[in-house]
């Protein structure tokens, strides 16, 4: 399933990992990275609440990227899941956009994972409504609002 | 024949100048994000202009703040009034210092990294907001694009950076189709570069940084 195209982007060189997050800021699959921390379940809350920003206004975000001069994430957003792949640095950018658009293609057309996947399908903007925001965020929510 | 060509390769001032020097007789035309701005010149002088909602020399002011846009000289078309009596380089000096005037040194370093950063094939507009997401200034002057979004996108990837125990990422970026952003702090500010969805980041990140020196 998704394990296979995991290990497709982790077989790149200097890709330190990825993590495959449902709507729901649920794991679904991940290769490579010390998954059960707290800051990879808040890496996926704030991506989702900015995601859901967007939608909350018409538009749909389809890749955040990051750049340090070590580091790299580059975060894939469907309309089901999120994919983010964290990299060493990014010089490894040209080959990782070309594998990530085939793994996003496949992932998307794997009847199996999409069909596992569909349960966690929610609201784009329910992060925006649940959880515990911070002074701004709440702040600027409302303004969204 | 129209002389036809875009504000990044041949700035409005050079373009007023042109025509003045040679007393043309023209209709110059700009196009900026949808927005349409004319100059008239008669016999080498700028003698109308207008872009909504200014006419006038306050109109010339305004285009003169443009970094990019198409423009179109036709030769031959006489000015419909004359809103400018103004001779054309008192204009220009004019127009110069009033883009100077509110905060002269901010402003002239904006201008000069603005005017570097819109020469880059990519870059639609750049605006200067503050963490709050409030505009300071902006390559346009369209201000449509400064809203709470930017100041929750900011506050996002400053989040994501603390949870990660990484620094603030140089440059963050966003596509929202047909949109792309592009987030980077500079001085006590922040950058918000709008870019065509194609352009890839790799390509300009050298060239921004070039920029920033």
């Amino acid at each position: 399933m998704s394990e296979r195209w995991l290990q497709e982007i982790q077989s790149i060189d200097g890709v330190e990992g990825s993590v495959i997050f449902s709507n729901r800021g649920e794991i679904i699959d991940y290769i490579g990275l010390e998954i059960h921390s707290e800051s990879m379940k808040k890496l996926a809350v704030y991506l989702l609440r900015l995601s859901g920003a967007y939608v909350s206004k018409g538009q749909r975000i389809s890749e955040f990227e990051f750049y340090w001069v070590n580091k790299y994430i580059i975060c894939k957003n469907t309309d089901q899941f999120l994919l983010v792949t964290i990299c060493k640095s990014p010089k490894v950018y040209s080959l990782l956009r070309i594998t990530l658009n085939v793994v996003l293609a496949n992932l998307l057309e794997d009847k199996k994972f999409m069909k596992d996947i569909k349960s966690s399908v929610s609201d784009k903007t329910l992060f925006l409504k649940r959880g515990e925001f911070d002074e701004t965020e709440t702040q600027i929510i409302q303004k969204l609002q | 024949m129209a002389l036809v060509g875009n504000l990044k390769d041949l700035k409005l001032p050079s373009l007023i100048q042109l025509n003045c020097m040679e007393k043309n007789t023209a209709k110059l035309t700009i196009e900026h994000h949808g927005r349409f701005g004319s100059i008239y010149f008669e016999n080498g002088q700028v003698v109308h202009a207008e872009y909504d909602p200014h006419i006038g020399e306050e109109a010339v002011y305004h285009l003169l703040s443009l970094y990019s846009g198409n423009f179109k000289v036709e030769s031959g078309i006489r000015a419909p009034a004359h809103t400018i009596h103004t001779s054309w380089n008192n204009l220009l000096l004019e127009g110069m210092k009033q883009i100077d005037d509110s905060d002269p040194d901010q402003n002239s370093q904006f201008n000069t990294l603005f005017s570097k950063l819109m020469t880059i094939n990519g870059i639609k507009s750049v605006q200067v907001v503050n963490r709050e997401g409030e505009l300071y200034t902006a390559s346009t002057d369209q201000t449509s694009l400064s809203n709470p979004i930017h100041a929750f996108a900011i506050h996002e990837m400053e989040n994501i950076a603390t949870v990660l125990e990484l620094d603030r990422p140089e440059f963050f970026s966003l596509t929202a189709s047909p949109q792309k952003f592009v987030y980077t702090a500079y001085s006590k500010f922040y950058l918000i570069l709008e870019l065509d969805a194609k352009t890839k980041l790799d390509v300009i990140i050298p060239q921004m940084r070039q920029a920033f020196k």
